[in-house]
Formats: C-alpha cells, structure tokens, sequence
C-alpha cells in the first residue's frame, strides 16, 4: 500500500489546457489525442476550511463564480486566507473551470474536514428552518417536522464523524456514520424530488439549500469510506451518487426556478459543475485503487495540507 | 475407530455449517451494511479478489463531456430566447405607443380591430427577431454536434409553430390610445406566457438537448 502521494499543482497544466492538448473534463484532465486521463484535480482541507468559511457568510450560488470568489472574499477573510483563496481561483482559471462550486463538495475525493462540514451544516439547518416556514412550496406541518428531524440526525451525525478519531478503532464508527448518511441523502433527494413537483416555479434559494444537505450527505459518506480504506464501495457509492445528480440537476434550465434567469443561469452552471466533478470522482478513486495508494493516508495528507488549496494528483 | 474418526468429522462439519454467516449463502453482492462490519485492516489490500487494474473505461468520459456541452447549449438558448423576446416586445411597444399617438379623429371614432393594424409589424419585429435567434441556436447546434463528431443523419431542428399567427387575442380591442394596456397585455401573453412564443421556442429547446442527450446515453 502506498501511503505517501506526491501531488502536483494546477499551474503546472495551464499551457496543455490553453492549447488544447489537455482538455478538462469535471475534476480530472485528460489527453484530448489519446483520450487517456492526465491527472485528476483534488481539493485540499484548505480549499474546503476557505469555502466554508465563505459558503456561511453567503449561500447564493451566483457568487461562487470565480471570477467574483476573490472580490467577495476581502471582508471575512485574513490577508494569507486571501492569498490563499486567490491561489484557488487561480488554480481553477488554469484549468478552465468556471465556478467554485466544484470546490464546495469538492473536485476529487471529498476531504470533508467534518468540523467545516458541521459548521456548514449548522448554517444551512437554520436556514432551510426559516425557507419551509416562510417559502410556500406544498409542506404540511408533517413533511416539515420530518426534515427537521433529519436535519438534526445529519448535525449528530456531523459530531460523530468529527469526534470518531479519538476512538482507540475508528473504523467501525466510520462505516456506521457512512451507511447512516446513505439513508439521509436518500431522504433529501426524495425531497428535492418534491419540491421540483411541486407545481410552478421551483424556489431556487429552498432547493439550492436542500442540495447543499444532499451534498453534504454524500461527500461525508464518501470521506468516510475513504477513511476504512473501502476504496472499491467508495467507488460504487461514488458512482451512484453521480447518476442521481444526472438525473436530478440535468432536467432543471433556466426557466425552472423562481428567480431572475441570469441568476438562475449561474446557479445551473455551479449545478453542472458539480454534477460533472461528480461523473470524474469515481475515475479518482478507482485510480488509487488500482495503485493500491492507502485511502486514510490520502485522506490525511490532503487534510494536513496548509498551503495549497488545490492539488493535481498525476497519472502514473 | 474409522467409524469414530468419520462421525466427528462429520459432527465439525455440522458444527461448521451451523456457525457460518448466513449471509455467505447467498451470491457475491455484499450490501453496504455488511461490507462495513468486518472493517479490513488500514494498510492492507482489500481482499485480493479486486483487480488491481482499472474498473472504469477512460473512453465513457467522452459522453460526459457532450452531455456538459449540449446543456450548455440548452441554458444558453433558453437565455437568449427570453431576452430576444424582451427585446423584441419592448421595441414593439414602443412602435405601437408611437402608433397610437398618430390615430386620426376619425379612427378615434370609427377604430380598426388592433390585430388589423398590427399583425405585419408584429411579424416583422417579434416574430422575425425570435425566429431569427432560433436559427443563430440552430447554428450554434449544427457546429457542436459537428465538433461532437455525431453522425446523427437528422440534425435536430426548432419548428415554427407560432401560436396565433392572425393576433386574434386582441381582434376585440379597436385600435385607439385608451385600448393601449389591454393591447400591449395581450401581445406581452402571446409573446412571453407560458403557452407563449418564448416558452414554446424554449419547449421545444429542452425537447432537442433531452433527445440528444438520450442519444449520449446510448
């Protein structure tokens, strides 16, 4: 088993990107002539510590743009996290990706960092609160105490994956947490299912919040099957969570949400982003599983990162 | 004592079978809950059944490549439809706001069906400006499924199925300035609500990027 990887950074296949030789396919690059696979792009703990800390300050996808990332980011960040962010951005720009959302739940494996994702999570429970309350979209009392309730399992759930390390054997609670966030994604995809029935316009701000819970749900179950070394499951779970972003995010447009079309415009890019890095993340791991590199020894050199937001992990 | 031998070994045999997990009887497909509850050890391969060669095919990467960019083209339609019908609208209002400033006294009176009046216009400023926008889309459609390298014989096309081609929405109203709002709020239904000329441009839009990325699929 492999247990130190080198990773490379995104600058480095700037001018194959820029000419075309590499092209960028979700988060991975791929030789246009060849069709072969390059490298794939990951996030870092960083990347995911600086996304969250600007997702709780503002959740409107419209501002994940990059080319706005660095700008919004001036007023809640220190003067390094700036530099930090921009090297992301800049990161993103080499390899021609268009919005940040890849990075919120994430490009390549995610590397929850489960304090960021309870912290997020924390945020997008008391706002979905006030949405159901305040968005008319069909909830009876019933089908509104039933998201609450699932809410607050995801929150518990979030504090033990956070607190599973200090377990003499980590492993078991790991794969508890993983199977019991399976059922909750289920749950919130069954739930943006119904908001996207509901007659009329669909509520962009309630559905953009239910999806981040979605995504949170599968990108921990994801980190969490990393962290048993289940890299062949991870690969299935990856794989599944992928087809049901097709198929849930491909049929919304423009025209399906209840705010300005440009906004909604950017929100679909953000959504196609995701759903793309989705549809490479399983070339990711399948990739480590076949170089037999350890999956929680990749999970914690990508957390004990502090430098670089963004990594490229090269095709042998 | 053969005897013996063979009756214990027959009775660990039973013994064997009686303490073997259930759930080994049945096929290969472990379920998620039971992978997880004999974790593998952290730095040790699986279980040496999984190939340590690649599961997934490189070349399938191709189609979620297609799919991103006929989305592209979809959104990307749908947005300029409805700001060409904006457009479109607002310059026609205009138009007919400075139309109905110029009525006679005598149309004041005696005032033609607005349809009458304003069919030709109408054609020549929204009908004309939105199909022109669906032939720009088709464009845009041709090139990529030409990059795309699709051998598709029939190239997806939009149809020009306009709804109330003779403006009958507003044949009611006499074309004088106090019928303005009615006039300009049926027109502003026939070009941009929902059984519209946008929203059916846009129809048909997601109709064509659903096929085609049916056809990605296959």
């Amino acid at each position: 088993m492999i247990t130190q990887i080198m990773f490379e950074i995104p600058a480095m296949y700037e001018a194959a990107v820029r000419s075309g030789k590499v092209i960028q396919i979700g988060g991975l690059l791929k030789n246009a002539a060849s069709g072969q696979i390059v490298a794939h792009l990951q996030e870092s703990g960083l990347a995911h510590s600086l996304i969250g800390k600007g997702m709780l300050a503002s959740t409107n996808p419209a501002m994940l743009a990059v080319s706005e990332a660095a700008n919004s980011a001036t007023g809640i960040y220190t003067a390094v996290q700036v530099k930090q962010i921009k090297a992301m951005v800049e990161g993103l720009q080499a390899l021609q990706i268009a919005t940040l959302g890849v990075s919120l739940l994430g490009v390549g494996v995610s590397v929850a960092g489960f304090i960021y994702m309870r912290k997020r999570f924390n945020s997008l429970d008391s706002k979905i609160e006030t949405l159901i309350n305040t968005v008319n979209v069909g909830f009876e009392d019933q089908r509104k105490a039933m998201l609450r309730s699932h809410l607050s399992q995801v929150k518990s759930l979030m504090q033990q994956a956070n607190q599973a390390p200090t377990l003499s054997k980590p492993e078991h609670e790991y794969s508890r947490i993983a199977e019991s966030l399976a059922e909750q994604a289920t749950h919130f995809e069954g739930e943006l299912e119904f908001v996207m029935k509901v007659s009329g316009k669909i509520s962009s701000e309630l559905f953009w919040q239910l999806t981040q819970a979605l995504m949170v749900c599968n990108s921990v179950r994801i980190d969490c099957r990393m962290r048993t070394n289940e890299l062949h499951n991870a690969l299935t779970v990856s794989e599944d969570v992928a087809q049901g972003y097709q198929r849930l995010f491909g049929r919304l447009t423009p025209i399906s949400f209840d705010a300005q079309i440009d906004e909604c415009s950017s929100t679909l890019n953000v959504l196609k982003d995701i759903t793309d890095a989705a549809a490479t993340k399983p070339y990711l791991i399948d990739y480590l599983r076949s170089q037999q590199i350890d999956g929680r020894s990749y999970m914690t050199q990508l957390e004990d990162e502090t430098e670089r937001p963004l990594l490229m992990l090269k095709v042998a | 004592m053969t005897e013996a031998i063979s009756v214990r070994s027959l009775w660990a045999a039973l013994l064997a079978f009686l303490r073997r997990d259930i759930r080994s009887l049945f096929g290969k497909r472990i379920p998620e809950s039971v992978a997880e509850s004999s974790p593998a050890p952290l730095l040790a391969p699986h279980d040496g059944k999984i190939s340590p060669t690649t599961l997934l095919d490189p070349a399938k990467l191709g189609g979620v490549r297609r799919r991103r960019k006929v989305l592209d083209w979809r959104d990307e339609t749908i947005v300029n439809a409805d700001s060409a019908g904006i457009d479109a609208f607002q310059d026609f209002s205009v138009h007919v706001q400075d139309l109905l400033k110029d009525v006679s006294i005598w149309r004041l009176l005696w005032a033609k069906p607005a349809n009458e009046v304003l069919r030709v216009e109408f054609d020549k400023r929204v009908r004309l400006h939105i199909r022109k926008e669906m032939r720009t889309a088709e464009k845009r459609l041709a090139e990529l499924l030409t990059l795309q390298d699709r051998s598709d014989r029939r190239r997806p096309s939009f149809v020009d199925d306009w709804p109330d081609r003779d403006l009958t929405c507003i044949a009611k109203h006499g074309f004088r300035p106090n019928n303005e709002d009615e006039i300009l709020s049926c027109l502003r239904g026939l070009v941009m609500s929902n059984q519209g000329i946008v929203p059916m441009f846009q129809r048909q839009t997601i109709s064509i990027a659903d096929e085609l990325i049916g056809k990605v699929a296959q």
